[in-house]
């Protein structure tokens, strides 16, 4: 009897000590999803789209990894000047087939916002709610986004998973661009107006790039650097900008175009498409240009660092020396420390021509991201689904210390449309081999003369 | 998959069925017979007939460092098993179209073998190592290594238990401190707080054509060969307990963690996998694309049950003494292994149809370890006892399969020690353990759930959808289990 008095402790206390919270329900299989228009008349490889059950209904739900926060209207929508309200709810995603809408996700017991997320893409894809990143966080979750959303055969996906086991060296050694990140956006609880809004945690990613870099090729002619150019040697611009598969085109900050392109923008919206947001009610007036390419560059914000656009010139001379190691190939000397070559940074590079909106620096969507950035760095825009199609990637949230995002192209892409280039780890010993850029494996490649 | 967000693991069964499931859970306990140890743990930790919770040995770091109060002076311990384990399993003839048990398409006998022994690398199961001491009278230390959980089985590659299991290696190394107590001349308390240090290999085949006409097309079966380089960071757990003592009678009661800081999961990191595809894939070598191998890398995740132990000893007379043990181990959180892989990019498993995410359903059940024994000393030197051991079945009828084999089991015992000189004692053993067959006629597993999961468009509101997430979508293990297992101990105390 007293064996069985103490096995019920457990239970009594698991009862007494126990306190509402989110129950999901996932099966780790592709989940088809719809995409939005980019634009008023653009091509369907917007945001990323599935359904939601509401009662009877099956209305677009879109999946913003840049969305803070997720909503589901319980109703009438509230008008936009009402300060919006939080509630425990529950988001059952449905999945989107020609033929049925089965349930292919169950996010129960989460917090949501009762707002009217309203268009993404056009002003006719409404949507009804956001599952946001503050949903998203709590898995691995990985979106494959074909260049050709039209195929049957190959829909655009996500899959979410529990994590992602593999280590950096394994995934690079496996054709992956890994890249590490801190999440941002924390917002605190807002308790003065009364309403008690939760606070949020932060979800959203993002990454460093370099827009604008010029074309590379291993079989172009070799780039000399001196010891401390190498930030003399970079070409291009480099961004901050938030992933965000709410949104289609890239979205840049009026700042940041004329970083990248010496132009000042024309004034936004005359005769051209709104941008639609699911981060803003309104839609956004924008001036639509293209940025020839943009390499997403792993690395950090530390004095050390020398910027994303010196991080992919060094990858791309590294990458040269060593796919010219036979034929004379060598370490450059800003690429060398020690007398060792330093490794070569992941980068996903992708292009050309990309569509690109530019807002002003004003526009809610511009504070919005920056919201959490008082001051120091600013978060020039957004990588939206279309920039990133041809490409499948995962966002390992709950990698710990840091998130990882690992991404790959498409099978069969060229390298001018996509290239991810794992990182390179450099070799100390002569002994030593290694697995870099596609490449066969490789020995210890000499260093160049100073 | 289920996730219980932020819950803790009882915590997740909040919706109200699952609230009336633990209240009604916690009234059977308290008003029910115990029903129901299992096929993952070491019933033998220490030697094979003397240790248990009252026994004032180093063997008190598993069963009850309370008993670690009763050490007199040094001691240093060292022990081995042999254990054999032998398993025959008689799959239920099925029908070819469907996969469902009833049909005509039989299966040869499969038998499966596993010898543990403590002799291997990583460390093997079935080992004990301990030294400890007694201290200003009050107090007792001691370090110790053993297995408390491993399971060892192989079958023939070729076996008809292929999707369930071809082989497993599982152990779970544990390095322990134990810290006694004496706080009154009757009374001890003990706690052990310990590291435990994984390794796993385990191999079984997916049939990629599940639920298609082709049932169980060896073709169509891509093998996953799953194994971690050596063992695993630990993790860590911890065993408390107390010793009473008054006249003749000695009581001790003690509870062992499942693992603490990770809601009791196990997770192990698999860099050693491989993943063949299909004999019918156009791809046979995954890793020819990168130029590496292996190129698969993979996790697995599952609970291990805590347990309570319960031990009496009656000093019948100056050389008998009667001793009744009782273990319950919580294997009810043992319901299933999930895996996650990860493998090339581009030409990877999902462009070749193969899973990267797989649930292999266990759905253990709380089992019960009940032993009596009598130990008589004869002699100054020498003393002998016999134990009779039943341990009731930590996998329901329905769940049983080639890698959970278990049903009623009852276990004879027979062991020896004897006193050389002041300082040595060497003890010996043998169990030999036998399972009440199990028929398992309605296999809680349906390869035609997979289909109709297909069909239905993987909508997990439907009941097939929900069978396949929780791993219950796989062919049928219908059939006769039988199972029978020799354990020889040899265990030697140095005190000093």
């Amino acid at each position: 009897m007293f064996v069985r008095l103490l096995g019920t402790l457990p239970l009594i206390f698991a009862l007494a000590g126990c306190s509402e919270g989110p129950v999901f329900e996932y099966d780790s299989r592709p989940i088809e999803l719809q995409r939005a228009p980019t634009a008023s008349g653009g091509p369907d490889l917007g945001a990323t789209l599935a359904k939601v059950a509401v009662g009877s209904d099956s209305p677009l739900l879109v999946i913003d990894t840049g969305s803070l926060l997720s909503s589901l209207s319980r109703g009438v929508c509230p008008s936009p000047t009402t300060e919006p309200t939080a509630y425990t709810g529950d988001i059952q995603l449905l999945g989107v087939s020609d033929t049925s809408a089965p349930l292919r996700a169950s996010f129960r017991g989460v917090t949501l916002f009762d707002l009217c997320a309203g268009a993404v893409g056009d002003a006719s894809t409404q949507v009804a709610a956001v599952l946001g990143g503050d949903i998203l966080l709590n898995f691995s979750v990985a979106f494959a986004l074909p260049r050709v959303p039209a195929q049957p055969a190959t829909p655009a996906t996500m899959t979410i998973y529990s994590n992602l086991p593999a280590s950096d060296s394994d995934l690079a050694a496996n054709g992956y661009a890994v890249m590490r990140f801190s999440l941002r956006g924390s917002t605190a609880a807002a308790t003065a107006s009364g309403n008690g809004l939760p606070g949020l945690p932060s979800s959203r990613v993002v990454l460093r790039v370099c827009a604008n870099p010029p074309a590379f090729s291993p079989d172009g002619p070799a780039q000399n650097c001196k010891t401390g150019e190498v930030e003399l040697q970079a070409s291009g611009t480099n961004l901050l900008l938030a992933l965000s598969t709410g949104h289609g085109p890239l979205v840049l900050s009026a700042s940041a175009w004329q970083r990248l392109s010496g132009q000042v923008p024309v004034p936004l919206g005359a005769g051209e498409p709104a941008l639609y947001s699911p981060l803003t009610t309104d839609p956004i007036p924008a001036h639509w240009v293209t940025v020839s390419r943009l390499a997403l560059v792993d690395g950090d914000s530390g004095d050390a660092w020398p910027g994303a656009c010196a991080e992919l010139a060094r990858g791309r001379r590294i990458e040269w020396t060593l796919a010219n190691q036979n034929n004379g190939g060598c370490f450059q000397p800003c690429d060398v420390s020690g007398g060792v070559a330093l490794p070569a940074a992941a980068y996903l590079e992708i292009g050309s021509d990309l569509p690109a909106a530019i807002v002003s620096d004003t526009s809610d969507l511009i504070s919005n991201i920056n919201e959490d950035f008082p001051s120091g760095a600013q978060v020039d825009g957004v990588i939206g689904a279309e920039t990133l199609a041809g490409t499948s990637f995962e966002i390992d949230y709950v990698s710990q210390p840091q998130g990882r995002w690992v991404a790959a192209c498409e099978p069969g892409t060229d390298r001018q449309t996509c290239w991810a280039a794992p990182r390179c780890y450099g070799l100390s010993g002569s002994g030593q081999t290694h697995i870099c850029f596609g490449l066969p494996r490789l020995g210890l490649a000499p260093n160049c003369p100073q | 998959m289920v996730d219980w967000g932020l819950r803790s693991r009882y915590c997740g069964h909040l919706g109200a069925v699952h609230y009336r499931r633990i209240l009604m859970t916690a009234a059977l306990l308290l008003v029910a017979t115990p029903a129901l140890a299992g096929p993952l743990d070491d019933p033998h930790v220490g030697s094979l007939g003397f240790s248990g919770p009252t026994t004032g040995d180093l063997t008190a770091v598993y069963w009850n460092p309370a008993a670690l109060g009763l050490l007199q002076g040094n001691q240093f311990m060292f022990g081995a098993s042999l254990r054999a384990t032998q398993v025959t399993v008689n799959r239920a003839p099925i029908e070819p179209s469907t996969g469902l048990p009833g049909g005509t398409s039989g299966f040869p006998s499969a038998s499966g073998r596993g010898l543990e022994q403590p002799m291997a690398w990583p460390p093997g199961p079935a080992g004990f190592l301990g030294v400890g001491a007694g201290v200003a009278r009050r107090f007792a230390l001691a370090i110790a290594t053993y297995t408390p959980f491993s399971q060892k089985l192989s079958f023939n590659v070729a076996t008809p238990t292929r999707y369930h299991l071809v082989s497993v290696d599982s152990r779970q190394l544990a390095l322990v401190s134990g810290l006694a107590i004496e706080l009154t001349d009757s009374l001890q308390v003990g706690v052990a707080p310990g590291l435990l240090f994984s390794y796993g290999h385990l191999v079984f085949d997916e049939d990629t054509a599940l639920g298609s006409p082709s049932v169980e097309d060896p073709n169509a079966a891509a093998r996953y060969d799953l194994a971690t380089d050596g063992t695993q960071a630990p993790s860590y757990f911890v065993v408390g307990g107390i010793h009473f003592r008054r006249a003749a009678w000695e009581v001790g009661l003690a509870y062992s963690s499942a693992p603490l800081g990770s809601d009791g999961t196990v997770k192990l990191a698999m860099e050693r996998s491989q993943v063949t595809p299909p004999a019918t894939a156009a791809t046979r070598d995954l890793c020819s694309a990168v130029g590496h191998s292996p190129c698969v890398s993979s996790e697995m995740r599952y609970h291990l049950p805590d347990i309570f132990t319960a031990g009496v000893t009656w000093h019948a007379t100056p050389h008998l003494d009667a001793v009744g043990i009782v273990r319950w181990v919580r294997y009810g959180e043992y319901d299933r292994i999930t895996i996650r892989l990860v493998g090339p990019s581009g030409n990877g498993l999902r462009a070749n149809g193969l899973a990267d995410q797989l649930v292999l359903y266990r759905g253990f059940q709380d089992s019960w370890d009940l032993r009596a024994r009598l130990v008589h000393a004869p002699l100054r030197w020498f003393r002998w006892s016999g134990t009779l051991r039943m341990e009731t079945s930590a996998v329901p009828e329905a769940n049983v399969n080639a890698a959970a084999v278990d049903g009623l089991k009852f276990e004879p015992a027979l062991a020896a020690e004897f006193t050389l000189g002041r300082h040595l004692r060497i003890a010996a053993g043998y169990a030999l353990t036998w399972m009440v067959p199990v028929t398992v006629s309605n296999s809680v597993f349906n390869p035609a759930a997979a289909a109709a999961c297909e069909q239905a468009a993987y909508d997990l509101s439907s009941p097939a959808c929900q069978t396949r997430l929780a791993g219950q979508a796989l062919p049928t293990a219908a059939g006769s289990y039988k199972m029978l297992q020799h354990t020889l101990a040899l265990m030697t105390t140095v005190s000093f």
